[in-house]
């Protein structure tokens, strides 16, 4: 692509280039031809000057001859002189060969007319001569006619004038042009038989300079033989004096000289009529030179055309292949371009549908977390109150496996959650205090049961310097300790599982808590310690079918960690062990950091009688469980499957609040919800609304708020939670049972009736009094430890409590019992009020939820006796 | 309590069957444990063919005012508290009954592991044998009854 651009570029650089070069040497070529073409030919000019020199130098020689003025010969000497140079001239300006033969010519024909114009001239001279001679000859008749006539000389006779005639006529014979047959030097050399018109014209000339030696020669030759002639007359004439033969030579002389003179004249005619003749053959070199120089410069002009027809021809023909390499290179271009263009945008096709895709995704978890949540909201609920009712023992243990199912379908359903939450980058750390030791007894505590049916040892150490409160997201720093710790039990089948949390204090208030979990079980082999971290990754396969998990647990684990900064590491032997180090950065934080969290732990539900509480839902199941929930807190409570009928009911009705779903079918709770807020503006009221929404995430539940809801609960909720969010929102003050209520949503001891029943002898009223007989002595037991409790009286406490452990232990009630037993050991050895106190709550709290169980057990058995007696 | 009065009838009614039903006290100061007791025994009872007769008392001055009865064996919880009546705790009792009839068999009963180790002490005080609150709690106590039946026959 880059590569045809450059190409392409380079290519017109080129093209434009040659145009540039070529036009510019047409032009060059061009306006030199003009530049010639418009000067003056010096050539011609010359050759003019030459002739008109010639035909100054002619007339004056004409002149002369009929003036007879020296004088007017001047311009004929001038033009002699100059001549010369003149043909020099011309000679330097020619450069052809053709014209410098033609130029030799004419030089040869110029000098051959000079030398003619010079016989003339001498002819003329003599002519002088012989006129004074003429003169003598008429003064002599004149003497003559006085005298006697005298006798022509005889004697001259034998000299045979005619001779002279002779001579001049044979100066006269090579007159006519006997051309053709002479060949000259020149032309043998260079007269190519090719050329039939220039042989011709440059025949001419060299036969006449051929010619013209001889023909000069005679000539000079007759000038002198004539002048040799007149001095012998003028010798002989005075020889004698004889009057009469005077008067005849001179006669004869006269008669000679008429001869002589006609002669002469004739020789002049002679003479003239060459000169004429090369005149003309001047002429017609001069011409033919014109018309060489002509053709020359119409050569000249023909070749500039041919030349910048040549120019022309060249630049349109680059210009054409300039312009098709162009357009190819264009379009393969512009192709290029069209087909980058299409694949960004499959690209960004590709992109947005992969985007879309990972939307679906996130939708799809979010609705798959609703859809799951929402029955398993039902089934969690509807387990948490049938156990407040009386069950027997094998029920209580099959409802026990329920709720614990439950619990973990929600866990696994969380943990897949959160992993995609962590995997998506949507998940936000909160900033709560949190107390880290409460967090690790809170967890160690829902493990209690596991540890102790694999008989492990479980042992915590929390260092003097780790800070009580920090602040950071509990529900996180539980989540890994929940992770780690399961998997330390899971992975063990025997030995022990320790946990070890020790501080690092950090710049700016802020720690570095390590936290060791090591245990003494199966351990990791070398080549899988890299890949535990992995997603969905459990050493092997075989771990999966052996001991259960989804394998995400150590994956979330180190996402959290690295969430916080912090980093996880492994130490591992096989069959020996496993030990986990986790480091995570939180601030220091103070008392006052825990308040809220610790008010979130408190359930009381006597003050929420008698209020008014509307709770729209289109699952009936859920209705129905929170009615039963209300039904057990007295509320008045109204149900609502639908969003309109909400609205118009909340129109009629005034509540304390209301419980909206966020996903309904036909109006969303949010929806529904902004109508309700509308018609409250106008009448100035608020109710507060919570929305009970599946969210799967915090942002989506936040959301609600932006809608005008006041809080949001998040299915599955439990009893407690439920309990809490009214609390919270109407503004109960539920402090008193504080601390006393955590963990409510652990299931109650179930109570075990067999022995009991075996006792009985199949007499159900046995049964009935015996619980009877415990649920009474357990409530003044139970008052009476308090109240030793409130005095701190130790021994009493000690004693009571041990009084008490058997009947628990005989029903089956073993938290209660061990509770029990702690404190009988507490209040003997350590005395820790806040100990006790809290195991005598956790006794009350988990009598509260016994009590019931054993009431409906002692109905339903009088239920039985009643029926069978009737 | 018309209940346990039944009971006791029940048992009376077994016993006029029988010739010599065993006379067995509880005193235990929790009132169900007192009633489990009383019912292991009867249970006991059936199990080894003897019959049984129990009386339950939920403090150690109950049982003395009883004494005259002549029980075969008194089931005493060590740990009697009710009350604070620290003067008349375990030890005391065992101590007034065996002087009132040596010949009564006193099992200690108690949930105190660690009392197991003074089992010996509690021989020396007089009483039989000593009893843990336990899970086990039935067999031992039927493995008991079953001996000193062997020993009263």
């Amino acid at each position: 692509m880059k590569g045809k651009i450059i190409l392409t570029f380079a290519l017109a650089l080129l093209a434009l280039t040659v145009i540039g070069f070529v036009g510019q040497n047409t032009l060059t070529q061009l306006i030199v031809s003009i530049k010639k073409e418009s000067q003056p030919n010096p050539k011609l000019i010359s050759l003019k000057e030459i002739l008109s020199d010639l035909s100054d130098a002619e007339n004056s020689v004409r002149t002369y001859t009929i003036t007879r003025e020296s004088e007017n010969l001047t311009p004929f000497y001038q033009s002699i002189s100059t001549i010369d140079n003149k043909i020099n001239s011309l000679y330097e300006l020619t450069k052809n060969k053709d014209q410098l033969k033609m130029v030799d010519s004419l030089q040869v024909l110029i000098e051959k007319k000079y030398s003619i114009l010079k016989q003339l001239i001498d002819i003329k001279k003599d002519q002088g001569v012989e006129e004074v001679l003429e003169r003598v000859l008429e003064n002599i008749a004149k003497i003559r006619e006085k005298s006697s006539t005298p006798q022509p000389i005889t004697k001259t006779e034998g000299f045979n004038p005619d001779e002279n005639y002779d001579r001049i006529k044979k100066v006269k014979i090579p007159e006519p042009r006997q051309q053709e047959k002479k060949v000259s030097i020149f032309q043998r050399i260079f007269g190519g038989g090719n050329e039939s018109h220039p042989e011709e014209t440059t025949d001419q000339p060299t036969e006449l300079l051929a010619e013209e030696t001889p023909k000069a020669g005679n000539t000079s030759d007759t000038v002198t033989q004539s002048s040799k002639y007149r001095l012998y007359t003028f010798q002989d004439s005075p020889n004698d004096l004889n009057s009469s033969d005077i008067g005849q030579i001179i006669s004869k002389i006269g008669q000679e000289r008429n001869e002589n003179i006609k002669a002469i004249k004739e020789q002049e005619l002679a003479l003239t009529q060459r000169d004429n003749d090369l005149m003309k053959e001047i002429r017609e070199v001069a011409n033919r030179i014109e018309d060489r120089e002509k053709t020359i410069s119409v050569n000249r002009a023909e070749a500039a055309q041919k030349a910048t027809d040549k120019a022309i021809y060249i630049m349109s023909l680059t210009w054409i292949i300039a312009l098709i390499i162009f357009a190819i290179l264009l379009f393969i271009i512009i192709s290029d371009i069209s087909r980058n263009q299409k694949n960004k945008d499959k690209l960004k096709e590709a992109k947005e549908r992969a985007e879309k895709l990972a939307r679906v995704k996130e939708e799809f978890l979010s609705n798959m977390s609703h859809e799951i949540r929402t029955p398993l909201n039902s089934i969690i609920g509807y387990t948490e109150q049938l156990e407040y009712t009386a069950l027997n023992p094998n029920q209580q243990k099959y409802l026990k496996n329920i709720h614990h199912s439950g619990d973990h379908l929600l866990t696994i359903i969380n943990d897949i959650l959160d992993y995609a939450k962590l995997e998506s980058g949507n998940l936000s750390l909160e900033e709560i205090g949190f107390s880290v030791e409460q967090q690790l007894i809170d967890v160690v505590d829902t493990f209690q049961n596991q540890i102790k049916k694999k008989n492990l040892q479980f042992h915590y150490n929390i260092e003097d310097d780790v800070s009580e409160i920090l602040v950071g997201d509990p529900v996180r720093f539980r989540q890994i300790l929940i992770n780690l710790i399961s998997n330390a039990i899971k992975f063990t089948p025997a030995g022990q599982v320790t946990v070890n949390i020790s501080q690092q204090a950090l710049e700016h208030e802020k720690v570095k808590l390590k936290l060791i979990v090591s245990d003494t079980g199966i351990g990791i082999p070398k080549s899988k310690l890299n890949s535990i971290f992995k997603n969905f990754a459990q050493a092997d396969s075989g771990t999966t079918r052996k001991y259960g998990g989804t394998g995400l647990g150590l994956s979330i684990v180190k996402k959290i960690t690295s969430l916080h900064n912090g980093t996880i590491s492994v130490e591992s032997e096989e069959n020996t062990g496993t030990s986990f180090t986790v480091e995570l950065i939180y601030k220091t934080g103070k008392k006052e950091d825990l308040k809220e969290a610790k008010k979130k732990s408190s359930i009381y539900h006597i003050p929420l009688e008698g209020k008014k509480i509307l709770v729209v839902d289109d699952q009936e199941y859920n209705l129905e469980l929170i009615k039963v929930i209300f039904d057990k807190w007295k509320i008045d409570s109204t149900l609502i499957s639908s969003g309109e009928q909400a609205i118009a009911n909340v129109k009629e009705n005034h509540y304390d609040m209301i419980f909206m779903d966020v996903q309904m079918p036909e109006i969303s709770g949010l929806e529904v919800t902004k109508q309700i807020r509308k018609y409250e503006k106008q009448h100035e009221r608020h109710t507060p609304i919570i929305a009970l929404t599946a969210a799967a995430s915090k942002e989506e539940a936040e959301s609600c708020i932006k809608h005008g809801m006041n809080g949001y609960l998040l299915k599955p909720f439990t009893q407690k939670n439920l309990f809490l969010k009214i609390a919270e929102t109407l503004g109960i003050s539920t402090e008193e049972e504080s601390r006393s209520t955590e963990d409510a949503t652990e299931p109650s001891d179930s109570m075990n009736l067999d022995d009991l029943h075996e006792l009985s002898n199949g007499n159900p009223a046995f049964v009935v009094n015996m619980l009877n007989i415990f649920v009474k002595n357990f409530d003044i037991d139970l008052n009476d430890l308090k109240g030793a409790l409130k005095n701190k009286d130790w021994n009493k406490l000690q004693r009571k409590s041990h009084k008490m452990i058997p009947p628990c232990r005989h029903l089956g009630f073993n938290t209660l019992m061990t509770s029990l037993k702690e404190i009988e050991a507490e209040s003997e050895h350590e005395q820790d009020f806040y100990k006790i106190d809290k195991l005598v709550k956790n006794i009350s709290k988990n009598y509260r939820k016994i009590r019931p169980v054993i009431e409906a057990e002692v109905s339903n058995i009088q239920k039985d006796i009643s029926e069978s007696a009737a | 309590m018309d209940i346990i009065k039944q009971q006791e009838e029940v048992s009376k009614l077994d016993i006029s069957k029988r010739n010599a039903p065993l006379k067995v006290f509880i005193v235990d100061d929790d009132e169900y444990f007192n009633n489990i007791l009383q019912s292991y025994i009867n249970k006991i009872g059936t199990e080894i063919n003897q019959l049984m007769e129990t009386q339950g008392f939920l403090n150690g001055s109950d049982c003395l005012k009883a004494i005259k009865k002549d029980p075969d064996y008194v089931i005493l919880d060590f740990y009697l508290d009710e009350n604070n009546d620290i003067t008349l705790t375990g030890y005391d009792v065992l101590e007034k009954i065996k002087k009132y009839n040596a010949d009564i068999k006193v099992i200690v009963i108690s949930q105190m592991h660690e009392w197991e180790n003074f089992k010996e002490e509690f021989k020396h005080f007089g009483a039989s044998d000593f009893l843990k609150k336990d899970d086990n709690l039935y067999d031992n106590l039927k493995e008991m009854m079953r001996h000193s039946d062997i020993d009263l026959i």
